[in-house]
């Protein structure tokens, strides 16, 4: 397995390994403007308002990942890419904001549109369908166990018989990485392993908590 | 993945303890699904739902672990030294969040990882633990996964254990999304309504087939292989024209070298809500040229989430080793279309293969194709 792009969004700042884009945003609000004016989103994302945090975070990367590796809509394998995501609190904080929000209305009525938000799986399933990936998705962990080795490695175990292309998405308290992860490499400039993570150590080691910029 | 072997399961379900207690309730055609005393659950009291009757404790431990310590406790079986653990759930701990909510200790709320090593450790499950989360397929997902990790040597053998409980979160998150039946479930009835939630633990021991051949294991099925897609259209709701899901199962036979014709039973989803039921079954006709004998477990026990994909794999073996499927429990009057698929009664099969299907929120399908084990028809050919 070999590494054909990658992504990353941390707190103020966003980039990629292949296009080397390096540049800063306010939100993400600000940063889907960004992505939208540069054309890496073909449109903007319909419903992103109402998008939770992680949702928003992982539909960015995901399309920043995908520009990095030069894969677009009309490429032949774009249908079949899945995703695979790891984090280190699973929904967490969407959980606790669809249940304080149910129990503070009086246990009653739920909100339906903070529950869609309560699976692990909710952020790669927003960015599946605005961007229109079919392949296999899962969520593994725990991330906080692993190595980057060994997370690209449960990712590469997920491929086998069910996609070409993964994007990796790995989310912890600094950054949001998104790895496009390919099973039969066809350009030899694609990273190996050992470089993407020795690239995923050095962005999850910058400073600042990611979701800074929402809760303040 | 090479085929896998299972040489162990059991489960824990609202019909009791074992796999004997789940078959035998879905033959009896008696729904486990009714409106809860709230002993277990107060919040949930007269809600409809299948709960499992727990014995009274002064554990802290969170439900899903003390439902998966008393299936281990009343159905341990034999785990090879260095043997992985695969959770497959879909939010594992939920009652500790709400507690976390209802005290305003949300802050020291821990990871929802949080229980793997313990339960690892009452398992006697010495090798990598990891928890394995695709919604309501998670137990499907967790299947595949496991014959991938066996295919690469690197685990002895894999302990996959599907696992959710009840809790007022989830059952009020599906009442928001008007997605539960008043009555209890009705799977691919013309009347059908919505799902009834359910809870459920199980665990299937999976090891290389060559392993279990020089151990002299007795293998109860395999799993031969499997698929996964994403419809990549609604976040809970299946695509209507079901084309996920058909791709999910031509996955699945073509990575088991399966031919269509070998499959002889189906156990599908089958939640009762009127979407996913139709999908399903648009699915079925578009890869099938002929009807295959199919049923759902969920008008018995409920949509037990993460684990409803090992429940019915458990149930698929079982049908292929007795040469029976059970009633779809809870169908009265099937709709046009699934008539000719699902039934109210039992029904005779034959056959080596069958298909277990399952579909989750985000637009997740799972296909998995199993084979029986030695001891198939064995019931059935007496």
């Amino acid at each position: 397995m070999k590494v054909r792009g990658m992504s990353w969004i941390q707190r103020g700042a966003h980039g990629t390994w292949r296009r080397d884009i390096h540049g800063s945003h306010d939100d993400l609000r600000h940063l889907h403007r960004l992505l939208t004016e540069r054309r890496i989103l073909c449109a903007p994302l319909e419903g992103f308002g109402r998008f939770d945090y992680d949702s928003r975070a992982v539909c960015l990367a995901a399309a920043l990942a995908l520009h990095d590796a030069g894969i677009t809509r009309a490429s032949s394998s774009y249908r079949g890419i899945g995703l695979i995501m790891s984090g280190t609190a699973g929904s967490r904080d969407s959980n606790l904001a669809y249940f304080r929000d149910y129990a503070e209305q009086g246990r009653v009525l739920g909100r339906a549109n903070l529950f869609i938000y309560t699976l692990p799986t909710s952020p790669a399933a927003e960015a599946a369908i605005h961007l229109g990936l079919k392949g296999p998705l899962c969520y593994i962990g725990p991330v906080e166990a692993w190595s980057g080795e060994e997370w690209l490695e449960q990712a590469e175990i997920l491929m086998e018989d069910q996609a070409e292309i993964m994007l990796c998405v790995l989310m912890d308290e600094k950054a949001v990485i998104c790895v496009v992860a390919e099973g039969r490499p066809s350009d030899p400039e694609d990273m190996d392993m050992r470089g993407a993570c020795a690239l995923i150590r050095k962005i999850r080691t910058g400073t600042g908590n990611r979701k800074e910029e929402w809760t303040s | 993945m090479k085929r896998a072997a299972i040489v162990e399961m059991n489960v824990l379900s609202p019909y009791g303890t074992g796999v004997e207690a789940l078959w035998n309730g879905l033959v009896s055609g008696a729904t486990a699904i009714r409106p809860s005393t709230g002993r277990q659950l107060p919040a949930l009291k007269g809600i409809h739902v299948a709960e499992i009757e727990l014995a009274a404790s002064d554990s802290p431990s969170s439900r899903l672990v003390r439902l998966v310590e008393t299936l281990w406790k009343d159905g341990p079986c034999s785990v090879p030294d260095g043997t992985a653990l695969i959770l497959a759930t879909t939010t594992a701990e939920m009652d500790r969040l709400e507690q976390a909510v209802f005290q305003k200790t949300e802050e020291a709320l821990p990871r929802w990882t949080a229980a793997l090593p313990s339960m690892a450790r009452s398992l006697h499950a010495t090798g990598p633990a990891m928890i394995v989360s695709s919604a309501c397929a998670s137990s499907a997902a967790a299947m595949i996964y496991a014959g991938a990790l066996l295919s690469r040597g690197s685990v002895p053998a894999v302990l996959v254990v599907g696992a959710d409980s009840l809790s007022e979160f989830v059952v009020s998150g599906f009442s928001s999304l008007m997605a539960t039946d008043v009555q209890p479930a009705r799977p691919y009835d013309c009347e059908r309504a919505g799902l009834s939630a359910g809870e459920a633990v199980g665990y299937m021991l999976m090891v290389r087939v060559k392993d279990a051949a020089q151990a002299g294991m007795t293998v109860r099925g395999y799993v031969r292989g499997g698929g996964m897609t994403n419809d990549a259209n609604h976040m809970t709701g299946p695509s209507r024209d079901g084309a996920g899901m058909a791709e999910a199962i031509q996955k699945a036979l073509q990575n088991s070298r399966c031919r269509l014709s070998e499959i002889a039973c189906i156990a599908a989803h089958g939640t009762g809500t009127p979407y996913n039921d139709a999908m399903e079954i648009k699915a079925f006709n578009a890869v099938f040229p002929a009807p295959v004998p199919a049923f759902s477990i969920k008008g018995g026990i409920g949509h037990t989430m993460g684990s409803a994909g090992l429940m019915q794999a458990v149930i698929a073996l079982e049908s292929l080793r007795r040469g029976v499927v059970p009633p779809t429990v809870g169908l009265s009057q099937p709709y046009e279309e699934a008539a000719p698929w699902v039934s109210p009664e039992s029904g005779r099969v034959r056959g080596r293969a069958a298909l277990v299907v399952n579909a989750g929120f985000g637009g997740i399908n799972t296909a998995v194709v199993l084979e029986s084990g030695a001891d198939r028809n064995r019931e059935g050919a007496s």
